[in-house]
């Protein structure tokens, strides 16, 4: 990606316009502004809690707050992650060295996130590149639903909450890359596959080649980028789980997350609504570890990750609705069989 | 993607026929996993609850009545519609309690098995199909030890520990005489005779090195005896100073073996001063002691005098308490008595009587259970005719059905003493060669070459073998 | 210009807030107070790295992204922009969403005071089903030492074991905040700690009851108080066992309220 040809030919196709200058030393003054005024901020608000908020309103920004501080650091970590394996990994270094056969290389391709650890907020970009690069829309789809689970913080942070427990880390694991290669395998035999791919994806995927910038300064875009994508997504589904702590009366969660059917569904469903990072989504659904079947909480982590509101709203720049619903219909069944079989065993 | 290069409608022939082997192969996938689905869904609710948790306290099991099994089910328990089977056979009750099942034993269970608790005809709120629940656990294992005086040979005692489970031996207490010992979880206390023969104690187990605690003032120590379930040792203290006062005699003691070395606490009685004790047993389970005073009062003390003691009347006889539980078995000349501690509850003790020969004179008598089963020692004296008299121990289970031998001397053996384990499941016969001599030990003396066997009470089948006697079984 | 602003850097608000919010719990011994303690190291140092990055990002990300217009809301409500510019509405709706979140951010973890769960949520929790799931790490109690047990520890036994003798004698001390007892509310409560795994989500209440009949005219619900006495037979239960207080005090919630 750094080699001096590319990048000319990149500069070349979008018209060698110059990259804007960072904000420099004024940037680092407003951040550091920044810095002083939430910590004034929070060194001036008064430490006793006063009886203004009620029971259900103080442990709701608790345990949303606990959720967010849990997972925060494994944020990063991915974030981290990601950015040097943008910065510093040809993704050419890859795709040269694929096999051949078609089984083979969706399931080598399946493996691809463990290199490339992005959460699934940055895997379509990705995923857009990698079609790009020549891969097919099936090993696309692989890739796409595959990288959010096999990647080493996801496997990282379900162990951290799970351990073995269940099995459930095990599951996720075959689970996601079962069904990643189901679906590449049903794709790649479309006749045409280009007409899976929406009309704007051509404009949207022009971008991954935009940038000719040093290298900090696109590690710094990359940050920015990731962040505004993932943290307002994991603050809105830690007030979620919050709220459905405090606001679900622990019988009803009891109820439907002890019938072996309904608890699938119900856990899907929250998986599909609340559209948490494949990073910490172990955490959020912590809460429920004790209360709900473990074959509702695989179908969680493994359906969540693949297709969740905020995935099906990516997704949709680069495939057709009517391939979205196939995609996920093979995807949410496979999930709902999975938890099923695994509640049956455990 | 290759089609371009076949002719237009060659390539929309190809394309129609790849689109049609598309659509099956999708419909193929989603009609499998659409399947799949719908038939594990129905596996599911068909299958009823299933365990997710357990819990029991295998050690507490084999010693007290009354334990517990927590089995955590995946779901509510509406109804058992079946029985509970516990193998190897014990009695048991059953109690639903939301997603929990608690299975409480009856009696403690045997020592190092394998216990399989089916339970069938469990009905959960999920789903309307029943389950049978089985879960086996592993009880814990108990040590036996034995005194082996060796100091005749001119080699120190030692308390012998062997398993039920492993018959391996190992020496845990060493001391140049010793008179007798008592053991209390993996603590053991020794009454050592010092030179001088008065008594002092030494407790090993408890951190790397013996260590040796002295008595109030000397004297002898007399009935030491270790609780089954709590860190304690009690035994009772004749001090030999004859003091210008009446002190009194035989006050019982208990020393707490939880951590480091505390000091022998003299058992108050009602009125709050030592007692002089005729026979006393701790309570299962407890930290609790009953006392018999030598003018016959029977009252319940604490070993830690958190709580006053509490009469319990006069009686002729202290005759234990039924293993594992809170009954104790008391005799008068007249009746038979059995007193449930916890309740204050009494009931009159009925047993049943032995099918015995002739020639037998029945002796002690160890209870086992409320129903009257009891062991007991069974002296057969047989004359050949010409004036010499044979005789030989028998130990016999006696219910209300039949009558057992479990164990018999044989010719060349005498009986000294049989004792029964905490669970009541095992008893040790102590017994010594015909003619063995006396070890000539000052107030304990005994027999030299004895041998304690281990013998299951329901089969009669023997278990362990190990040298020395003086099993703590015995209270 | 707003839309643009916010959109572009919400993220790294989000990251300043988090970690100015990190940092402080961590400096004021509060972590605990949401996760486990042995999670502080790695969470302390992520964040120290975040923040890091957060403020190298300002000082070297270009002003705007020179594809602003097209792409930069791809990521969280992409797909409908994705054919063309948004509508107006839809960016008035996304900046205002985004602003909330980030408003919301600040003020629960920086301008509220930090805190624990209360016996609100004990209750909804259940106490008594918490104490029986806990049994699986339940220690061998033959043998150990009681003077080590904290309060799930007594919590599993008051639920476990019907028989007060077992533990006579032992006077326990326990410290935690009320929650009334669900079948008798008038006369026993609960002394209540949670026990947390990884973080308050995941806090489960263990509890021990005390048979105090009046405690609510000494107490309230949610107050700390720290009781003394020995185990006796739950007299409102017949399961289990209850503490039976010689001594009733209110205390100050301790600086580490959880177990572990």
């Amino acid at each position: 990606m750094t080699s001096p040809t590319t990048t000319t030919r990149r500069r070349a196709r979008t018209g060698a316009r110059p990259p804007r200058r960072p904000l420099g030393t004024i940037g680092l003054a407003i951040g550091l502004a920044a810095v002083a005024l939430f910590a004034g901020i929070r060194i001036l608000t008064p430490e006793d809690r006063g009886d203004a908020l009620s029971d259900a309103v103080q442990d709701f920004v608790t345990l949303s707050a606990s959720v967010v501080i849990e997972s925060l650091p494994f944020v990063f970590l991915g974030i981290v992650l990601s950015i040097a394996v943008q910065l510093w990994l040809p993704p050419d270094f890859l795709m040269r060295r694929l096999p051949a056969n078609g089984f083979l290389r969706r399931a080598v391709i399946s493996l691809l996130g463990i290199l490339l650890p992005v959460c699934e907020c940055g895997n379509v970009p990705l995923a857009r590149g990698l079609l790009q690069r020549g891969l097919t829309v099936g090993e696309s789809m692989t890739f796409l639903l595959a990288a959010p689970i096999l990647n080493p913080v996801t496997i990282i942070t379900t162990y951290q909450a799970f351990g073995w427990q269940d099995g459930i880390l095990v599951w996720r694991i075959v689970g996601g890359f079962v069904i990643a290669n189901l679906v590449g395998w049903v794709f790649s035999r479309h006749p045409d596959p280009t007409s899976l791919l929406t009309p704007a994806f051509q404009a949207a995927c022009a971008r991954e080649h935009a940038d000719a910038s040093a290298t900090p300064r696109r590690g710094a875009r990359m940050f920015v980028e990731e962040t505004s994508a993932m943290l307002p997504a994991l603050f809105v589904g830690s007030a979620i789980a919050g709220f459905i702590q405090v606001a679900v009366s622990r019988d009803i969660l009891i109820t439907l997350g002890q019938n072996p059917v309904l608890s699938v569904f119900a856990l899907m469903l929250l998986a599909f609504v609340v559209a948490l990072c494949s990073n910490v989504d172990a955490f959020f659904v912590l809460a429920f570890g004790s209360t709900f079947m473990p074959g509702a909480i695989v179908a969680f982590l493994v359906f969540g990750p693949m297709v969740d509101v905020k995935m099906l709203a990516l997704m949709r720049t680069t495939f057709t609705t009517r391939t979205l619903v196939q995609l996920t219909a093979i995807v949410a069944l496979a999930s709902a069989a999975l938890g099923l079989a695994v509640n049956l065993a455990a | 993607m290759s089609t371009d290069l076949r002719s237009p409608r060659d390539a929309d022939r190809a394309r129609r026929a790849d689109g049609r082997r598309f659509r099956r192969g999708l419909a193929a996938t989603i009609g499998v996993l659409a399947g799949a689905s719908v038939i594990l869904g129905a596996a599911s609710l068909t299958q009823g609850p299933k365990v997710t948790d357990a819990a029991i306290d295998v050690e507490r099991a084999t010693r007290l009545a009354g334990s517990r099994l927590v089995l955590d089910l995946n779901q509510p328990v509406d109804r058992v519609d079946g029985d509970v089977e516990v193998t190897p056979g014990a009695s048991s009750e059953l109690e639903i309690d939301g997603n929990r099942l608690i299975v409480s034993f009856d009696e403690p269970l045997p020592y190092h098995e394998t216990v399989t608790v089916t339970i069938d005809g469990v009905v959960g709120t999920a789903q309307p199909a029943a389950a049978t629940i089985e879960y086996r656990f592993t009880t814990a294992d108990e040590p036996v030890h034995t005194l082996v005086r060796r100091s005749p040979d001119g080699r120190p005692d030692v308390v012998r520990r062997a398993h039920v489970g492993d018959p391996t031996p190992e020496d845990v207490l060493e001391a140049p005489r010793l008179r007798s010992f008592a053991h209390a979880g993996d603590a053991v206390v020794g009454v050592a005779i010092e030179d001088d023969d008065s008594n002092t104690l030494r407790v090993a187990g408890i951190g790397d090195a013996t260590q040796t605690v002295a008595l109030p003032e000397p004297g002898t120590v007399n009935s030491i005896a270790g609780s089954t379930t709590q860190p304690l040792v009690g035994f009772t203290f004749n001090a030999t100073a004859a003091g210008a006062e009446q002190a009194p005699q035989s006050v019982l003691y208990t020393l707490d073996v939880s951590g480091a070395t505390a000091e022998p606490v003299p058992v108050l009685g009602p009125d709050g001063t030592p007692v002089s004790v005729n026979d006393w047993v701790f309570v299962p389970g407890t930290t609790s002691v009953v006392v018999q005073d030598v003018d016959g009062a029977v009252f319940l003390a604490d070993a830690l005098g958190l709580s006053p003691a509490q009469p319990l009347g006069t009686h002729a006889e202290l005759r234990g308490i039924l293993p594992g539980t809170t009954d104790l078995v008391l005799a008068d000349p007249d009746r038979g008595t059995i007193l449930d501690l916890a309740t204050g509850e009494t009931r009159e003790n009925l047993l049943p009587s032995a099918e015995l020969p002739d020639e037998a004179y029945p002796g002690r008598v160890v209870q086992l259970d409320d129903d009257g089963t009891h062991l007991l020692e069974v002296l057969i004296v047989s004359g050949d005719g010409a004036g010499s008299v044979a005789t030989e121990a028998l130990l016999a289970r006696v219910g209300e059905a039949e009558t057992v031998v479990l164990h018999a001397t044989g010719g060349d053996s005498r009986r000294l003493a049989t004792c029964l384990s905490p669970n009541g499941r095992l008893v040790a016969v102590e017994t010594a060669p015909i003619g063995a001599e006396s070890d000539g030990y000052p107030g304990a003396p005994s027999l030299l070459g004895r041998l304690t066997t281990v013998v299951d009470v329901e089969t009669g089948e023997v278990v362990l073998t190990q040298n020395g006697g003086s099993s703590d079984w015995c209270h | 210009m707003l839309h643009s602003l916010v959109s572009r850097w919400k993220g790294v608000a989000l990251t300043l807030v988090s970690v100015v919010a990190v940092l402080w719990l961590a400096a004021t011994g509060q972590l605990g107070l949401y996760i486990n303690p042995d999670h502080a190291g790695f969470a302390v140092t992520m964040t120290v790295v975040g923040g890091i990055l957060a403020l190298a990002s300002l000082a070297l990300a270009p002003v705007r992204d020179d594809h602003d217009h097209d792409h930069d809301h791809d990521h969280d409500h992409g797909g409908a922009d994705a054919t063309g510019a948004a509508t107006p509405r839809r960016r008035v709706a996304a900046t205002a969403s985004a602003i909330v979140v980030v408003a919301g951010a600040t003020v629960a973890l920086l301008v509220l005071p930090p805190a624990t769960l209360t016996a609100r949520t004990a209750i909804d929790r259940d106490v008594e089903v918490t104490a029986a799931e806990l049994a699986v790490d339940a220690r061998s109690l033959a043998g150990a030492d009681p003077s080590t047990f904290d309060l799930s520890d007594w919590a599993l036994i008051a639920n476990q074991f019907d028989d007060p003798a077992e533990f006579a004698g032992i006077e326990l001390e326990l410290a935690g905040f009320v929650s009334p007892v669900p079948g008798d509310p008038d006369d026993s409560f609960y002394i209540t700690r949670f026990k947390i795994t990884h973080c308050a989500i995941d806090a489960q209440p263990v509890g021990v009851p005390v048979h105090l009949p009046g405690w609510r005219d000494r107490f309230a619900v949610d107050d700390w108080v720290v009781g003394t006495g020995g185990l006796v037979a739950d007299p409102a239960d017949q399961d289990g066992l209850a503490l039976l207080p010689g001594t009733v005090a209110a205390t100050e919630e301790p600086e580490q309220p959880y177990v572990y």
